[in-house]
């Protein structure tokens, strides 16, 4: 079964209540100034931040112009946070946000990443699946990385995009049966 | 279990994420069904690769440290509410002295939804369905035309009219990779509503959208457009 073979990297976001309240408690810290507490939950969080940024856009070099415009945000908008979700799903949330008003601004202006640029230490052997992702839109593009490539489930990913989960599964249809397609179309 | 339905569940079934009795049925239906087995083994290439493909890339040194600019102060000065005031009062002498037919231009929307022109010719399209879409095109109510009732004589369903384009965008801020359609399929189905650009070619710049709807026995109809319009010619509402 694929389900089986998605990769659940340590991106799940359901923490103990103990992971939660130090975070929290980090949250809190930050939002008081201490700059400190905000680094530890940066250098936590920011694998997957980036990988998010990076697999949605397509070039380290956006992705990392990403990551950094996300976690400053995030810095600066601490008040908004309110604990209800983990901290990754509110950054997850900023980070496709800021991603997908990118993609839209690179579409309008012509500009369109076609296939991933590899830094050196990255296989090329999915080539193919990285073109195909590429080719779709940016909602449909966000629903598989961060449902194949983060291992969030339906409920993580409704806290992460901010709607409901019922429409998480609509729009994870949508993008496997368009990924589907695309995928077929560069085979031919 | 018929074909169309097995087609709507695929990604879900090969997935592992159907209820086991539907599964059941669903697999029961593609051994005996060449083209949804073709479809199923399709899906499983695909989905496949897309869960076996890499997925945590190293993060590049330049992340080692986070640097966060330090915000600018806002500046106040007593100027800027003296200068706001006189702004508005500006505004409101403009609406109130300015002359009738003026007054009355319609405000367009600040981003207008884009609209994209189809070929009739070019258009790929689903059974029973067309799509001409037309920027600006608007179709008073009034000008509405019904689809002719069915006579009972088994032939096409004839193609739904276009309704009205864009004036979603009065009623809420659209994404710009909106498109607002609406077809009138006749009789008690409810014209459908927004659909949105499904994915965009790079090479060619053609566009693909789709749009779901339910009909009046609430089965889900499919439509999806292929069109080769440029995507440097999707444009505004106005011609």
């Amino acid at each position: 079964m694929l389900r089986q073979m998605r990769k659940t990297s340590e991106s799940m976001l359901e923490l103990t209540v103990g992971q939660h309240d130090e975070e929290l408690s980090l949250v809190r810290q930050a939002r008081d100034g201490e700059r400190a507490a905000f680094d530890v939950l940066f250098q936590r969080h920011k694998p997957f931040i980036y990988n998010v940024c990076y697999r949605m856009l397509g070039s380290a070099e956006d992705a990392v112009d990403a990551t950094q415009s996300a976690f400053i945000q995030a810095y600066r908008g601490l008040k908004g946070f309110r604990g209800d979700a983990s901290f990754r799903s509110w950054l997850y949330r900023i980070a496709v946000n800021l991603c997908t008003s990118t993609l839209r601004q690179q579409m309008r202006r012509g500009e369109v990443q076609l296939e991933m640029d590899y830094p050196g230490h990255e296989s090329r052997s999915d080539d193919r699946v990285w073109e195909t992702i590429l080719g779709l839109l940016p909602d449909l593009r966000s629903a598989l990385v961060l449902f194949y490539f983060q291992g969030l489930s339906c409920r993580d990913m409704a806290a992460a995009l901010g709607c409901s989960e019922g429409a998480v599964r609509t729009r994870l249809h949508r993008a496997r049966s368009a990924f589907k397609r695309k995928f077929k179309e560069l085979e031919a | 279990m018929n074909c169309r339905r097995i087609t709507k569940i695929l990604p879900e079934l090969v997935s592992g994420e159907l209820d086991e009795r539907i599964a059941q049925m669903a697999e029961d239906h593609i051994s005996g069904c060449a083209s949804c087995a073709a479809e199923r083994a399709e899906y499983d290439v695909a989905l496949g690769a897309l869960a076996r493909a890499n997925s945590m890339a190293e993060v590049p040194p330049a992340l080692d440290v986070l640097r966060i600019p330090e915000e600018r102060p806002v500046r106040r000065s007593w100027l800027q509410p003296a200068f706001a005031t006189l702004a508005a009062a500006a505004v409101l002498a403009l609406v109130f002295l300015m002359p009738q037919p003026f007054r009355r231009t319609p405000v367009t929307p600040a981003n207008p939804p884009r609209i994209a022109q189809v070929k009739p010719d070019q258009a790929k399209v689903a059974p029973n369905h067309a799509d001409i879409v037309q920027p600006g095109v608007k179709v008073a109510k009034s000008e509405r035309r019904r689809l002719p009732a069915k006579s009972g004589v088994s032939q096409p369903a004839p193609a739904p009219e276009l309704l009205y384009a864009d004036t979603v965008a009065e009623t809420k801020p659209l994404e710009s990779s909106a498109i607002v359609v609406a077809y009138d399929f006749g009789g008690d189905t409810p014209p459908s509503s927004a659909m949105e650009i499904e994915s965009t070619d790079p090479e060619t710049g053609s566009v693909s959208v789709c749009n779901y709807s339910r009909d009046s026995e609430g089965r889900e109809r499919v439509i999806e457009m292929t069109s080769n319009v440029r995507a440097d010619s999707i444009g505004g509402t106005q011609p």
